[in-house]
Protein backbone atom coordinates (compact mmCIF):
# COMPACT_ATOMS: atom_id res chain seq x y z
CA UNK A 1 0.00 0.00 0.00
CA UNK A 2 1.52 3.01 -1.22
CA UNK A 3 1.30 6.16 1.62
CA UNK A 4 0.82 9.80 1.02
CA UNK A 5 2.64 12.31 3.03
CA UNK A 6 0.66 15.79 2.93
CA UNK A 7 3.48 18.37 3.34
CA UNK A 8 1.48 19.54 6.44
CA UNK A 9 2.41 15.93 8.38
CA UNK A 10 6.09 16.36 7.07
CA UNK A 11 7.30 19.73 8.64
CA UNK A 12 5.66 20.32 11.57
CA UNK A 13 7.15 23.78 12.87
CA UNK A 14 5.00 24.70 9.71
CA UNK A 15 2.47 23.84 11.51
CA UNK A 16 2.81 25.66 14.55
CA UNK A 17 3.58 28.33 13.47
CA UNK A 18 0.32 31.02 14.27
CA UNK A 19 -1.30 32.71 10.67
CA UNK A 20 -0.88 36.10 13.07
CA UNK A 21 2.53 35.12 13.13
CA UNK A 22 2.98 34.25 9.27
CA UNK A 23 1.17 37.47 8.25
CA UNK A 24 3.76 39.99 10.15
CA UNK A 25 6.53 37.77 8.58
CA UNK A 26 4.73 38.46 5.54
CA UNK A 27 4.21 41.66 6.25
CA UNK A 28 7.88 42.90 7.17
CA UNK A 29 9.49 41.22 4.65
CA UNK A 30 7.65 42.14 1.42
CA UNK A 31 9.88 43.66 -1.21
CA UNK A 32 6.85 46.39 -1.71
CA UNK A 33 6.79 49.17 1.24
CA UNK A 34 3.45 47.67 3.25
CA UNK A 35 2.18 50.54 5.53
CA UNK A 36 -1.16 51.52 7.34
CA UNK A 37 -2.11 54.98 7.82
CA UNK A 38 -4.58 56.01 10.12
CA UNK A 39 -8.04 58.61 10.20
CA UNK A 40 -5.38 61.47 11.37
CA UNK A 41 -3.03 60.64 8.22
CA UNK A 42 -0.43 59.29 10.56
CA UNK A 43 1.85 56.29 9.92
CA UNK A 44 0.44 53.30 12.13
CA UNK A 45 2.47 50.43 10.57
CA UNK A 46 5.17 50.24 8.29
CA UNK A 47 6.94 47.39 7.13
CA UNK A 48 10.77 47.38 6.59
CA UNK A 49 10.76 48.48 2.39
CA UNK A 50 8.94 51.44 4.13
CA UNK A 51 11.62 52.32 6.25
CA UNK A 52 14.58 51.09 3.38
CA UNK A 53 12.55 53.59 0.95
CA UNK A 54 12.38 56.91 3.12
CA UNK A 55 15.63 55.61 5.03
CA UNK A 56 14.24 56.14 8.34
CA UNK A 57 13.28 53.82 11.26
CA UNK A 58 10.19 52.35 12.19
CA UNK A 59 10.41 54.89 15.59
CA UNK A 60 11.24 58.42 13.25
CA UNK A 61 7.65 57.33 10.57
CA UNK A 62 4.78 55.98 13.47
CA UNK A 63 2.69 58.52 14.57
CA UNK A 64 3.98 61.24 11.65
CA UNK A 65 2.07 62.58 9.04
CA UNK A 66 2.66 60.47 5.54
CA UNK A 67 2.42 64.50 4.16
CA UNK A 68 5.94 65.00 5.51
CA UNK A 69 7.66 62.96 3.48
CA UNK A 70 6.12 63.40 0.49
CA UNK A 71 7.87 65.85 -2.51
CA UNK A 72 6.10 69.37 -1.99
CA UNK A 73 5.31 69.37 -5.81
CA UNK A 74 3.07 65.82 -5.24
CA UNK A 75 1.85 67.03 -2.17
CA UNK A 76 -1.86 68.30 -2.85
CA UNK A 77 -2.48 65.46 -5.37
CA UNK A 78 -1.10 62.53 -2.83
CA UNK A 79 -3.65 63.84 -0.24
CA UNK A 80 -6.50 64.06 -2.36
CA UNK A 81 -5.39 60.49 -3.25
CA UNK A 82 -5.58 59.70 0.39
CA UNK A 83 -9.08 61.24 1.00
CA UNK A 84 -10.51 59.83 -1.87
CA UNK A 85 -9.20 56.31 -0.25
CA UNK A 86 -10.17 57.39 3.17
CA UNK A 87 -13.67 57.60 1.91
CA UNK A 88 -14.46 54.05 1.01
CA UNK A 89 -12.92 54.02 -2.92
CA UNK A 90 -9.35 52.01 -3.54
CA UNK A 91 -6.73 54.19 -5.63
CA UNK A 92 -3.65 53.84 -7.54
CA UNK A 93 -1.01 56.53 -8.64
CA UNK A 94 2.19 57.57 -8.85
CA UNK A 95 3.84 60.16 -6.44
CA UNK A 96 7.12 61.31 -5.57
CA UNK A 97 8.39 61.23 -1.51
CA UNK A 98 11.48 62.53 -0.54
CA UNK A 99 14.42 60.99 1.62
CA UNK A 100 16.20 63.26 4.52
CA UNK A 101 19.02 63.13 2.39
CA UNK A 102 16.72 65.23 -0.21
CA UNK A 103 16.86 62.32 -3.35
CA UNK A 104 13.54 61.64 -4.79
CA UNK A 105 12.02 58.20 -5.14
CA UNK A 106 9.27 57.46 -7.62
CA UNK A 107 6.22 55.72 -6.16
CA UNK A 108 3.82 53.07 -7.74
CA UNK A 109 1.09 53.27 -4.53
CA UNK A 110 -2.08 51.59 -4.57
CA UNK A 111 -4.12 52.43 -1.22
CA UNK A 112 -7.48 50.52 0.19
CA UNK A 113 -9.27 51.67 2.67
CA UNK A 114 -9.51 49.68 5.76
CA UNK A 115 -12.61 49.11 7.75
CA UNK A 116 -13.76 48.13 10.91
CA UNK A 117 -17.07 47.08 11.63
CA UNK A 118 -17.88 48.76 8.77
CA UNK A 119 -16.27 52.35 9.91
CA UNK A 120 -13.10 53.53 8.28
CA UNK A 121 -10.26 53.46 10.29
CA UNK A 122 -7.90 54.28 7.53
CA UNK A 123 -6.22 52.58 4.60
CA UNK A 124 -3.46 49.93 3.60
CA UNK A 125 -1.52 50.85 1.04
CA UNK A 126 1.56 49.05 -1.02
CA UNK A 127 4.16 51.18 -2.95
CA UNK A 128 6.46 50.04 -5.58
CA UNK A 129 9.69 51.83 -6.14
CA UNK A 130 9.59 52.43 -9.36
CA UNK A 131 12.92 55.08 -9.69
CA UNK A 132 14.88 53.08 -12.30
CA UNK A 133 12.09 52.47 -14.18
CA UNK A 134 11.12 56.14 -14.60
CA UNK A 135 14.81 57.42 -14.90
CA UNK A 136 15.11 54.75 -17.46
CA UNK A 137 11.71 56.02 -19.58
CA UNK A 138 12.95 59.50 -18.84
CA UNK A 139 16.54 58.63 -20.84
CA UNK A 140 14.59 56.78 -23.18
CA UNK A 141 11.93 60.14 -23.88
CA UNK A 142 15.42 62.40 -24.20
CA UNK A 143 17.00 60.06 -26.57
CA UNK A 144 13.82 59.59 -29.15
CA UNK A 145 13.43 63.42 -28.50
CA UNK A 146 16.96 64.00 -29.53
CA UNK A 147 16.30 61.46 -32.70
CA UNK A 148 13.65 63.00 -33.88
CA UNK A 149 15.16 66.37 -33.66
CA UNK A 150 17.90 64.87 -35.70
CA UNK A 151 15.58 63.27 -38.46
CA UNK A 152 14.00 66.57 -38.85
CA UNK A 153 17.19 68.37 -39.54
CA UNK A 154 18.27 65.44 -41.64
CA UNK A 155 15.24 65.75 -43.88
CA UNK A 156 15.67 69.53 -43.84
CA UNK A 157 19.39 69.39 -45.28
CA UNK A 158 18.12 66.99 -47.80
CA UNK A 159 16.01 69.79 -48.62
CA UNK A 160 18.65 72.33 -48.73
CA UNK A 161 20.71 70.05 -50.77
CA UNK A 162 17.66 69.50 -53.43
CA UNK A 163 16.75 73.01 -53.89
CA UNK A 164 19.26 75.75 -52.30
CA UNK A 165 22.68 74.11 -53.20
CA UNK A 166 21.37 73.08 -56.90
CA UNK A 167 20.33 76.92 -57.18
CA UNK A 168 23.84 78.08 -58.18
CA UNK A 169 24.60 75.17 -59.78
CA UNK A 170 22.67 74.95 -62.20
CA UNK A 171 23.03 78.67 -62.80
CA UNK A 172 27.21 78.03 -62.96
CA UNK A 173 25.75 75.24 -65.13
CA UNK A 174 24.11 77.28 -67.31
CA UNK A 175 26.48 79.92 -67.03
CA UNK A 176 29.27 77.86 -68.56
CA UNK A 177 27.41 76.78 -71.27
CA UNK A 178 26.18 79.78 -72.48
CA UNK A 179 30.28 81.10 -72.53
CA UNK A 180 30.81 78.32 -74.74
CA UNK A 181 28.55 79.85 -77.26
CA UNK A 182 30.31 81.54 -80.21
CA UNK A 183 29.33 85.07 -81.25
CA UNK A 184 27.81 86.09 -78.18
CA UNK A 185 28.03 90.05 -77.67
CA UNK A 186 30.40 91.45 -75.27
CA UNK A 187 27.95 92.84 -72.85
CA UNK A 188 26.39 89.11 -72.41
CA UNK A 189 29.92 88.02 -72.16
CA UNK A 190 30.28 90.40 -69.07
CA UNK A 191 27.22 89.80 -67.33
CA UNK A 192 27.83 86.00 -67.87
CA UNK A 193 31.24 86.23 -66.14
CA UNK A 194 29.72 88.65 -63.16
CA UNK A 195 27.19 86.08 -62.60
CA UNK A 196 29.39 83.31 -62.02
CA UNK A 197 31.63 85.02 -59.97
CA UNK A 198 28.59 85.74 -57.74
CA UNK A 199 26.98 82.30 -58.11
CA UNK A 200 30.65 80.79 -57.04
CA UNK A 201 30.26 83.30 -54.01
CA UNK A 202 27.11 82.18 -53.18
CA UNK A 203 27.44 78.67 -53.23
CA UNK A 204 31.14 79.45 -51.07
CA UNK A 205 28.56 81.12 -48.63
CA UNK A 206 26.18 78.01 -48.42
CA UNK A 207 29.17 75.44 -47.78
CA UNK A 208 30.31 77.81 -45.30
CA UNK A 209 27.25 78.33 -43.51
CA UNK A 210 26.33 74.56 -43.89
CA UNK A 211 29.70 73.59 -42.27
CA UNK A 212 29.60 76.26 -39.16
CA UNK A 213 26.05 74.37 -38.63
CA UNK A 214 27.18 70.71 -38.80
CA UNK A 215 30.20 71.81 -36.43
CA UNK A 216 27.76 73.55 -34.26
CA UNK A 217 26.30 69.59 -33.43
CA UNK A 218 29.56 68.46 -32.30
CA UNK A 219 29.84 71.17 -29.49
CA UNK A 220 27.14 70.33 -27.06
CA UNK A 221 29.77 70.52 -24.53
CA UNK A 222 32.00 73.45 -25.42
CA UNK A 223 33.61 75.10 -22.51
CA UNK A 224 32.65 77.54 -20.94
CA UNK A 225 34.08 80.97 -19.30
CA UNK A 226 33.40 84.29 -17.93
CA UNK A 227 32.53 86.90 -20.18
CA UNK A 228 31.67 90.26 -19.71
CA UNK A 229 28.79 90.77 -22.02
CA UNK A 230 29.12 94.84 -22.63
CA UNK A 231 32.98 93.78 -23.86
CA UNK A 232 31.63 91.16 -26.08
CA UNK A 233 28.92 93.91 -27.55
CA UNK A 234 31.84 95.98 -28.34
CA UNK A 235 33.70 93.84 -29.82
CA UNK A 236 31.14 92.70 -32.17
CA UNK A 237 30.10 95.89 -32.88
CA UNK A 238 34.02 97.08 -33.92
CA UNK A 239 33.81 93.55 -35.98
CA UNK A 240 30.85 95.06 -37.64
CA UNK A 241 31.85 98.82 -37.77
CA UNK A 242 32.42 98.82 -42.31
CA UNK A 243 28.96 97.76 -42.38
CA UNK A 244 27.72 100.44 -39.58
CA UNK A 245 29.36 103.29 -41.45
CA UNK A 246 28.46 102.20 -44.30
CA UNK A 247 24.94 102.20 -43.56
CA UNK A 248 25.23 105.38 -41.53
CA UNK A 249 23.23 103.67 -38.63
CA UNK A 250 23.54 104.81 -34.58
CA UNK A 251 24.16 102.15 -32.33
CA UNK A 252 23.67 103.06 -28.68
CA UNK A 253 24.35 100.35 -25.89
CA UNK A 254 21.98 100.71 -22.77
CA UNK A 255 22.36 99.05 -19.31
CA UNK A 256 24.90 100.27 -17.61
CA UNK A 257 25.43 97.15 -15.19
CA UNK A 258 28.21 95.27 -15.62
CA UNK A 259 26.99 91.69 -16.55
CA UNK A 260 29.12 88.78 -16.19
CA UNK A 261 28.07 85.77 -17.77
CA UNK A 262 29.85 81.84 -17.60
CA UNK A 263 29.06 80.97 -21.17
CA UNK A 264 30.47 79.70 -24.24
CA UNK A 265 32.09 83.08 -25.83
CA UNK A 266 32.15 81.64 -29.50
CA UNK A 267 28.16 81.27 -29.28
CA UNK A 268 27.26 83.85 -28.21
CA UNK A 269 29.62 86.17 -29.71
CA UNK A 270 27.93 84.48 -32.90
CA UNK A 271 24.20 85.65 -31.55
CA UNK A 272 24.48 88.84 -31.04
CA UNK A 273 26.53 89.63 -34.14
CA UNK A 274 23.83 87.72 -36.31
CA UNK A 275 21.39 90.23 -34.69
CA UNK A 276 22.78 92.95 -35.36
CA UNK A 277 24.00 92.24 -38.63
CA UNK A 278 20.40 91.16 -39.54
CA UNK A 279 19.28 94.89 -38.34
CA UNK A 280 21.35 96.51 -40.46
CA UNK A 281 20.61 94.28 -43.03
CA UNK A 282 16.58 94.89 -43.16
CA UNK A 283 16.82 98.87 -42.17
CA UNK A 284 13.97 100.73 -43.62
CA UNK A 285 15.39 102.65 -46.80
CA UNK A 286 15.20 106.54 -46.30
CA UNK A 287 15.11 105.93 -42.43
CA UNK A 288 18.33 106.54 -40.54
CA UNK A 289 18.72 103.20 -39.07
CA UNK A 290 19.36 103.18 -35.14
CA UNK A 291 20.25 99.89 -33.04
CA UNK A 292 19.71 100.43 -29.42
CA UNK A 293 21.53 97.26 -27.26
CA UNK A 294 20.29 96.47 -24.19
CA UNK A 295 21.84 94.28 -21.24
CA UNK A 296 20.33 93.83 -17.99
CA UNK A 297 19.87 91.36 -15.30
CA UNK A 298 16.38 90.36 -14.20
CA UNK A 299 16.73 87.99 -11.23
CA UNK A 300 18.68 84.96 -12.41
CA UNK A 301 19.03 86.07 -16.13
CA UNK A 302 21.16 87.63 -18.37
CA UNK A 303 18.64 89.99 -20.99
CA UNK A 304 20.14 91.22 -23.51
CA UNK A 305 18.35 92.69 -26.38
CA UNK A 306 18.83 94.35 -29.26
CA UNK A 307 16.15 96.74 -31.04
CA UNK A 308 15.98 98.44 -34.44
CA UNK A 309 13.81 100.73 -36.32
CA UNK A 310 14.09 99.18 -39.49
CA UNK A 311 11.02 97.64 -42.22
CA UNK A 312 10.05 95.31 -39.39
CA UNK A 313 7.60 92.10 -40.09
CA UNK A 314 4.37 90.49 -39.65
CA UNK A 315 4.85 88.18 -37.45
CA UNK A 316 1.57 86.60 -37.70
CA UNK A 317 2.28 86.10 -41.33
CA UNK A 318 5.65 85.00 -40.65
CA UNK A 319 4.52 82.58 -38.00
CA UNK A 320 7.37 79.86 -37.04
CA UNK A 321 9.60 79.93 -39.92
CA UNK A 322 11.35 82.77 -38.64
CA UNK A 323 14.16 80.56 -36.99
CA UNK A 324 13.92 78.26 -39.88
CA UNK A 325 16.75 77.31 -42.22
CA UNK A 326 16.55 78.89 -45.53
CA UNK A 327 13.19 80.99 -45.43
CA UNK A 328 13.52 84.04 -46.54
CA UNK A 329 10.41 87.00 -45.79
CA UNK A 330 12.42 90.22 -47.65
CA UNK A 331 12.79 89.49 -51.07
CA UNK A 332 14.74 92.63 -51.94
CA UNK A 333 17.68 91.90 -49.76
CA UNK A 334 19.74 88.63 -50.39
CA UNK A 335 19.76 86.55 -47.49
CA UNK A 336 20.03 82.75 -46.72
CA UNK A 337 18.35 82.67 -43.89
CA UNK A 338 20.55 80.67 -42.18
CA UNK A 339 21.71 83.33 -39.47
CA UNK A 340 18.55 83.25 -37.40
CA UNK A 341 18.64 79.15 -37.26
CA UNK A 342 22.14 79.35 -36.35
CA UNK A 343 21.11 81.76 -33.48
CA UNK A 344 18.23 79.44 -32.58
CA UNK A 345 20.28 76.68 -32.03
CA UNK A 346 23.01 78.40 -30.10
CA UNK A 347 20.46 79.78 -27.96
CA UNK A 348 19.27 76.35 -27.62
CA UNK A 349 22.72 74.87 -26.63
CA UNK A 350 23.23 77.65 -23.84
CA UNK A 351 20.24 77.18 -22.39
CA UNK A 352 17.90 80.29 -23.11
CA UNK A 353 15.66 81.70 -24.84
CA UNK A 354 15.13 84.02 -27.91
CA UNK A 355 12.20 86.16 -28.04
CA UNK A 356 11.08 88.80 -31.09
CA UNK A 357 8.40 91.84 -31.50
CA UNK A 358 7.81 93.73 -34.82
CA UNK A 359 6.09 95.91 -36.49
CA UNK A 360 6.05 96.20 -40.33
CA UNK A 361 7.21 99.43 -40.68
CA UNK A 362 7.84 100.60 -37.77
CA UNK A 363 10.96 97.79 -36.33
CA UNK A 364 12.27 94.86 -34.78
CA UNK A 365 13.34 93.76 -30.86
CA UNK A 366 15.37 90.54 -30.02
CA UNK A 367 15.28 89.77 -26.48
CA UNK A 368 17.79 86.65 -25.26
CA UNK A 369 17.51 85.83 -22.22
CA UNK A 370 20.54 83.43 -20.50
CA UNK A 371 20.87 81.79 -17.47
CA UNK A 372 22.98 83.31 -14.74
CA UNK A 373 25.01 80.14 -13.15
CA UNK B 1 9.17 80.50 -83.36
CA UNK B 2 6.66 81.88 -80.47
CA UNK B 3 4.96 85.11 -80.23
CA UNK B 4 5.47 86.02 -76.79
CA UNK B 5 6.85 84.54 -73.63
CA UNK B 6 6.96 85.28 -70.10
CA UNK B 7 9.66 83.93 -68.12
CA UNK B 8 8.85 84.28 -64.07
CA UNK B 9 11.59 83.86 -62.08
CA UNK B 10 13.05 85.78 -59.12
CA UNK B 11 16.49 85.04 -59.72
CA UNK B 12 18.01 87.48 -61.90
CA UNK B 13 20.78 85.99 -63.08
CA UNK B 14 18.37 82.88 -64.09
CA UNK B 15 15.96 85.27 -66.40
CA UNK B 16 19.15 86.45 -67.82
CA UNK B 17 20.17 83.31 -68.53
CA UNK B 18 16.66 81.36 -69.77
CA UNK B 19 16.26 84.78 -71.67
CA UNK B 20 19.85 84.55 -73.63
CA UNK B 21 18.99 80.75 -74.38
CA UNK B 22 16.03 81.33 -75.64
CA UNK B 23 17.19 84.44 -77.85
CA UNK B 24 19.89 82.33 -78.97
CA UNK B 25 17.86 79.28 -80.35
CA UNK B 26 15.14 82.08 -82.04
CA UNK B 27 12.36 80.81 -79.55
CA UNK B 28 10.23 83.74 -79.93
CA UNK B 29 9.71 87.27 -81.19
CA UNK B 30 8.58 88.94 -77.50
CA UNK B 31 10.25 88.28 -74.10
CA UNK B 32 8.94 89.36 -71.30
CA UNK B 33 10.22 88.70 -67.62
CA UNK B 34 8.52 88.90 -64.49
CA UNK B 35 10.90 88.88 -60.84
CA UNK B 36 8.36 88.65 -58.98
CA UNK B 37 5.12 86.13 -59.60
CA UNK B 38 2.58 88.45 -58.65
CA UNK B 39 3.11 90.65 -61.24
CA UNK B 40 2.50 88.43 -63.42
CA UNK B 41 -0.71 87.06 -62.07
CA UNK B 42 -1.80 90.57 -62.16
CA UNK B 43 -1.43 90.58 -65.75
CA UNK B 44 -2.31 87.35 -66.73
CA UNK B 45 -5.43 86.57 -64.89
CA UNK B 46 -7.49 89.60 -66.50
CA UNK B 47 -6.53 88.44 -69.40
CA UNK B 48 -7.90 84.99 -69.39
CA UNK B 49 -10.79 86.40 -67.39
CA UNK B 50 -11.48 87.97 -70.54
CA UNK B 51 -10.37 85.33 -72.83
CA UNK B 52 -8.44 87.75 -74.46
CA UNK B 53 -6.75 84.92 -76.70
CA UNK B 54 -4.59 87.25 -78.47
CA UNK B 55 -2.67 88.59 -75.48
CA UNK B 56 -2.17 85.62 -73.78
CA UNK B 57 1.32 84.25 -73.86
CA UNK B 58 2.27 81.53 -75.97
CA UNK B 59 4.69 79.62 -73.38
CA UNK B 60 5.58 80.88 -69.92
CA UNK B 61 8.65 79.15 -68.33
CA UNK B 62 8.05 78.95 -64.23
CA UNK B 63 10.20 78.74 -61.48
CA UNK B 64 8.89 77.19 -58.38
CA UNK B 65 10.79 78.57 -55.48
CA UNK B 66 10.14 81.94 -54.98
CA UNK B 67 9.85 84.05 -52.37
CA UNK B 68 6.77 86.30 -52.62
CA UNK B 69 4.21 83.81 -54.70
CA UNK B 70 5.75 80.09 -55.07
CA UNK B 71 5.74 78.31 -57.97
CA UNK B 72 2.56 75.80 -57.26
CA UNK B 73 0.63 79.30 -55.39
CA UNK B 74 1.08 80.62 -59.22
CA UNK B 75 -0.36 77.63 -60.85
CA UNK B 76 -3.47 77.71 -58.40
CA UNK B 77 -4.23 81.05 -59.29
CA UNK B 78 -3.94 79.97 -62.73
CA UNK B 79 -6.12 76.56 -62.73
CA UNK B 80 -9.85 77.63 -63.22
CA UNK B 81 -8.86 78.87 -66.76
CA UNK B 82 -6.82 75.11 -67.24
CA UNK B 83 -9.22 74.62 -70.37
CA UNK B 84 -8.47 78.13 -71.98
CA UNK B 85 -4.21 77.51 -71.26
CA UNK B 86 -4.67 74.13 -72.43
CA UNK B 87 -5.21 75.86 -76.12
CA UNK B 88 -3.02 78.81 -76.00
CA UNK B 89 -0.04 78.26 -73.48
CA UNK B 90 2.62 76.06 -72.98
CA UNK B 91 3.60 76.40 -69.35
CA UNK B 92 6.67 74.85 -68.29
CA UNK B 93 7.95 74.83 -65.11
CA UNK B 94 11.81 75.58 -64.88
CA UNK B 95 13.32 74.58 -61.43
CA UNK B 96 17.02 73.79 -60.03
CA UNK B 97 15.04 71.65 -57.19
CA UNK B 98 15.98 68.09 -57.64
CA UNK B 99 13.30 67.05 -55.27
CA UNK B 100 11.35 63.89 -56.25
CA UNK B 101 8.47 65.48 -54.81
CA UNK B 102 8.10 68.49 -57.00
CA UNK B 103 8.23 66.22 -60.22
CA UNK B 104 5.04 64.46 -58.76
CA UNK B 105 3.18 67.11 -57.98
CA UNK B 106 3.72 68.90 -61.50
CA UNK B 107 1.75 65.88 -62.71
CA UNK B 108 -1.43 66.91 -61.03
CA UNK B 109 -1.59 69.97 -63.33
CA UNK B 110 -2.90 68.72 -66.39
CA UNK B 111 -2.44 72.11 -67.99
CA UNK B 112 1.40 72.01 -67.15
CA UNK B 113 3.49 71.54 -70.49
CA UNK B 114 6.79 69.61 -68.75
CA UNK B 115 9.17 70.07 -66.15
CA UNK B 116 11.96 71.56 -66.64
CA UNK B 117 15.34 71.04 -64.76
CA UNK B 118 17.82 74.28 -64.87
CA UNK B 119 20.25 75.01 -66.47
CA UNK B 120 17.45 75.21 -69.78
CA UNK B 121 19.52 73.13 -72.55
CA UNK B 122 20.06 74.00 -76.17
CA UNK B 123 18.51 70.68 -76.72
CA UNK B 124 15.14 71.32 -74.58
CA UNK B 125 14.99 74.28 -76.74
CA UNK B 126 14.97 72.77 -79.84
CA UNK B 127 12.34 69.78 -78.65
CA UNK B 128 9.72 72.44 -77.76
CA UNK B 129 10.42 74.01 -81.16
CA UNK B 130 10.29 70.86 -82.79
CA UNK B 131 6.83 69.92 -80.98
CA UNK B 132 5.53 73.45 -82.55
CA UNK B 133 6.01 72.65 -86.03
CA UNK B 134 5.08 69.23 -86.22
Amino acid sequence: MNVFYSPLQHSAGLASMRLEQLNRRYFNNYPDAIYTIGMDNAFHTVNNTVCQVLQRSREELIGQSFSLFIHPEHWEESVGYFRAASQGAPQRYQTVVLRENGESVFLDVTNFPLKVDGEMVGILGIAKDITLQKERERALLQTSQELQRQNEELELFRKIIAHDFRSPIARLLGLGRLLQKDNLPEKTKQTAVNAILQSAQQLDGMVRDLNQMLTLHHQGDEPRELCDVEELVQHCLSDLQQEINNAEATVTLAGSESLHLFTVKAFLTSIIRNLLSNAIKYRQPGRTLAIIVSVEQHDNEAVISVADNGTGMDLEKVGTSLFKMYKRFHHEIDGKGLGLYLVKEQVRLLGGRIEVESTPGAGTTFTLRLPIL
Amino acid sequence: MFEKVYIIDDDEVSVFLAQTMLEAEGFAREYETFQNPCDAIHQLLPILQQEQTESIPNAIFLDLNMPQMDGWHFLDKLSPHAELLKQNCRLYILTSSLDSMDVRKAKTYDFLARFLQKPLEESDIQQILHGLNS
